[in-house]
């Protein structure tokens, strides 16, 4: 029995074994093995339609993995064989490539990390035009980004990291908050909480005790640590800089875009990124005791337990990355009935990528590696990519457009029907949009679409699109449908519509088909404006005009367009790694509590007297045994 | 004939030390090359183009910084109020399973070694949610917390041996001391417990030693904010100070030396060959 198993399993591992290999009958009998080393659970894992050979028949691949080797199959008719491996630091991954023989071809380490490979002459650059994809999609502000960080190539010439690298993710990071955990716990009002967590400040402040958990990770808590203690100079910057008023809201008529096209020479940007890169020996003493200040302030420190713990209740605020902060907002909503937000404060915030490069070595598959990143850059593979993990992807584009659209803004809930698949007992991950049977999505009729008799529209909407609303068969501009809506159908203050619009003119401009658009400033005439019904306006508790607008799910992961310029990137620290390291060694170690103290001088007590009676005895025993020998040899 | 025999048996005669050739293998390869890499490390710098100098700046940069040497204090603490609290459980624990009486077919016993099955990062995340659920956490009591981990996860290294030990005690020995007029106390002190003696040092070591070096136990469950001596040689590895982490877990290797010493010394006579354990 056994042996027949073994058999059969061996039989197995050989009829495997060539079609591994090979991985499929494309007839190129050498498989080219493209190596790729990427962040674990970074990688669109949902089963995909797509038609590479265009033969109008759509395939389904399982994940994007393998439809890259059947798109280098059918487009490039080539070979290629991806082994995929992950990592979990940008550290560890750099000291394991430092001293093992494993090479890859292509690895996707965080911005700091790429400098300090480049400058370590580790990489290979990417061919000018390599990637078409990537250069006719990728956001306009990121790359500009990418072009700004430089790093020294080797030769002693600063060369931006755009010719090293391709973006591939990016995100902020801010506060993950529960209101109304954090409320329960410490009496302060759900809106002060909303309010206060657009500053930093209250990080280290007294009626959140305990109620945080921060970063175990060296740099991101260091970062806040800097917003904290140049928390006026930063201030100052930003009023300085003329676009934003006293409460550091956008002033009325600045035009944001037109500051963000010429975001690295602003002013306000090159100072926040001056701050943002502190790293001599006074700055990091000094954030170190700021940071000793918020070790006693905090619940903990963690790196990835975190997300899940503010959905389970554990904690009510968590120092979160984007993507994390998605994904624990879906899960609290989905899962848990918690109502978690997300706040890059006032001051701004750091602002990371992640990105491909090409490391060398004399395997490198440069082309292959090449059309693997463009391949990830296309706007459709991205949305996958998106849709599995919860993070922002470099690539915008109609695709990501359309993902946004349906993932956020109300218009789609407005004139299509959403399923939501919990009502039947399936899970939240199953909800979606309805299809008829020709694959088009179903508009609104509120005429009983559904079974059970729920009535989800109010109108009639067929024929609506994110242009204009066809209201019962009358078109209109969709500000007039909130009119409407809140005529006709908003019973209460409560139900009423107030659609906020959201400019995404930095994420978009130029990625997409913008032809019949008038580019104005309502989202039905401008594809890069959308409207968000997530925003809540937050008056100030404190008395005074300003107010906070509160932002959850889309705001993660489209900083509004204000935000932008008092975001920065955190470069690598270089040689004074080792001061921040010193500091943070610092901060995480302990003294001895004094109960410890106390304890401990108990146990060396103890110790010292039972040693010293044992002592003691044996001398007395000795002294006895020699006094009875004498008397015994006198007898 | 005879004598091309007896040449073979020369080159292939089998000796029983042969059997510990895969071992000592195992041993140079993982146990000797590590360690000597390590001390290399710890008293060497590196050139940028990475040739490597002698050099003692990891030395003074350990007996220099405040920091180190106080979470170094700091893990003693820990690791010897482990060690006191698992003995104190244990020792009665292991008393009463020696009894063949109350531990009848030995299901006791492995009702206590169990969680050992289990791997212990998932065993400290479930002490997490464990001790959150009873209030308590690493956000409100952080040492008290990562003790009681500690102490689950090391128990059953402590009771084993202890075990060990007390199913071999001499019962005669106890029976005449309590016939010729001693109490039960003085049984104890006097009798038992010497006897016992060897299960307590090897139950210390197996205690004491692992707890100065774990780090996940205390991350998990004191949410980071309690550092053992562990956690700093891991964040300098990660951060590529190779040198002040290889110096660091030197000293851990002295450490550990001198307390394996130290339960020698405990350990000398004929009550070693009572000993049941590891060393």
């Amino acid at each position: 029995m056994k042996a027949s198993k073994l058999t059969g399993f061996c039989a197995l591992l050989l009829l495997l074994s060539p079609s591994l290999a090979s991985c499929g009958a494309a007839g190129n009998s050498s498989a080219i093995n493209l190596r790729v080393l990427n962040w674990e659970d970074y990688i669109g894992e949902y089963e995909l339609e797509a038609d590479f050979d265009e033969d109008g028949e759509y395939e389904t691949y399982p994940d994007v993995i393998s439809a890259f080797e059947a798109y280098e199959r059918i487009v490039n008719k080539k070979n290629v064989n991806v082994i995929y491996d992950t990592f979990d630091t940008n550290e560890t991954m750099l000291s394991s490539l430092k001293t093992g023989k494993s090479t890859y071809d292509l690895i996707c380490p965080s911005d700091y990390t790429i400098q300090k490979m480049m400058s370590q002459g580790m990489l290979v650059p990417f061919d000018e035009g390599s990637t078409p994809n990537y250069d006719a999609s990728v956001s306009p502000y990121l790359n500009g980004q990418l072009d700004y960080i430089t790093a020294d190539d080797g030769t002693g010439k600063q060369t931006p990291i755009s010719q090293y690298s391709r973006g591939y993710m990016w995100g902020t990071l801010g506060i993950l908050y529960n209101p109304a955990k954090v409320s329960e716990e410490t009496g302060v009002e759900e809106d002060t909480v909303k309010f206060d967590m657009a500053d930093w400040n209250s990080l280290w402040d007294s009626k959140y005790h305990g109620q945080m958990s921060i970063k175990d990770s060296m740099r991101d808590t260091y970062s806040v640590g800097i917003m904290k203690l140049f928390d006026a100079e930063v201030k100052k910057a930003i009023l300085d800089s003329g676009y934003y008023d006293e409460n550091l809201d956008l002033k009325d008529g600045v035009d944001i875009n037109a500051v963000i096209d010429k975001i690295t020479t602003d002013p306000l940007y090159l100072e926040m990124d001056r701050v943002f890169n502190l790293s001599d020996q006074e700055t990091v003493a000094k954030v170190e005791d700021v940071l000793l200040e918020l070790k006693s302030n905090v619940f903990g420190f963690e790196v990835d337990s975190g997300k899940d713990d503010i959905v389970k209740g554990l904690i009510g605020m968590n120092l979160a990355w984007s993507g994390d902060a998605v994904y624990s907002m879906d899960r609290g909503e989905n899962e848990a009935a918690e109502t978690i937000y997300y706040s890059v404060p006032k001051t701004g915030g750091n602002i990371w990528f992640d990105g491909w490069v090409m490391p060398k070595s004399d395997s490198l598959h440069k082309e292959e590696a090449q059309e693997f990143v463009d391949f990830l850059s296309r706007p459709d593979i991205a949305t996958m990519n998106m849709d599995t993990i919860g993070y922002t992807s470099f690539i915008a584009g109609q695709d990501v457009l359309d993902l946004v659209r349906n993932w956020y803004d109300p218009r789609t809930y407005a004139m299509y029907v959403y399923h939501d698949a919990t009502l039947d007992g399936d899970s939240w991950e199953d909800s979606d949009f309805l299809y008829d049977e020709e694959g088009e999505l179903v508009y609104q009729d509120g005429t009983g679409l559904h079974e059970d008799g729920d009535d989800y529209g109010s109108f009639d909407m067929t024929g609506s699109t994110y242009e204009q609303a066809v209201v019962n068969g009358e078109p209109m501009s969709w500000q007039e449908y909130q009119d409407l809506y809140n005529e006709q159908v908003a019973e209460s203050e409560d139900e009423m519509l107030a659609w906020d619009i959201v400019d995404l003119t930095y994420m978009f401009e130029g990625t997409v088909e913008t032809e019949g658009y008038g580019l104005g400033d309502t989202p039905d005439d401008n594809p890069y404006l959308f409207y968000t019904d997530e925003l809540e306006a937050i008056p100030s508790p404190y008395g005074g005009e300003e107010s906070v607008l509160a932002g959850r799910q889309f705001y993660a992961q489209y900083p509004p367009n204000y935000l932008i310029p008092k975001l920065a990137a955190m470069k690598d620290y270089g040689d004074n790694n080792r001061y921040v390291l010193s500091m943070w060694e610092n901060v995480k170690g302990n003294n001895l509590p004094i109960w410890g103290v106390v304890v401990f001088a108990c146990i060396l007590g103890a110790v010292i007297i039972f040693a010293g009676a044992g002592l003691v005895t044996k001398l007395r025993y000795r002294k006895l045994r020699v006094e009875r020998r004498k008397a015994a040899r006198k007898q | 004939m005879a004598r091309a025999y007896s040449k073979t048996k020369r080159f292939f005669s089998f000796k029983r030390k042969y059997l510990c050739i895969p071992y000592s293998v195992f041993l140079i390869l993982f146990v000797i090359i590590p360690i000597f890499i390590i001390l290399v490390y710890a008293f060497t710098g590196s050139t940028e183009d990475g040739a490597l100098y002698f050099s003692f700046d990891a030395f003074t940069s350990f007996f220099t910084s405040p920091t180190k040497i106080n979470i170094l204090v700091v893990s003693l603490f820990v690791g010897m109020l482990n060690t006191i609290i698992c003995l104190l459980i244990g020792y009665p624990v292991a008393y009463l399973l020696a009894n063949s009486k109350v531990n009848k077919n030995k299901i006791l016993v492995l009702l206590f070694i169990m969680p050992m099955w289990i791997n212990f990062v998932l065993r400290t995340g479930a002490t997490r949610d464990v001790l959150s659920w009873m209030g308590i956490n690493g956000g409100n009591h952080p040492y008290l917390a990562t003790m009681i981990g500690m102490v689950y996860n090391y128990l059953p290294f402590t009771i084993l041996p202890l075990y060990t030990t007390m199913i071999k005690l001499d019962k005669s020995q106890l029976e005449a001391a309590s016939d010729l007029g001693a109490n039960s106390f003085n049984v104890f002190l006097h009798n038992t417990l010497p006897q016992s003696l060897p299960g307590i040092v090897s139950a210390s070591e197996m205690v004491f030693m692992p707890t100065l070096s774990s780090y996940v136990i205390s991350d998990t469950l004191s949410e980071g904010k309690i550092t053992l001596f562990g956690n700093i040689i891991y964040l300098n590895f990660s951060q590529s100070q190779w040198n002040e982490g290889s110096f660091m877990a030197f000293v851990m290797l002295i450490l550990v030396g001198i307390s394996m010493l130290v339960s020698r010394h405990f350990d000398r006579g004929e009550q070693s060959e009572r000993r049941g354990t590891l060393w």
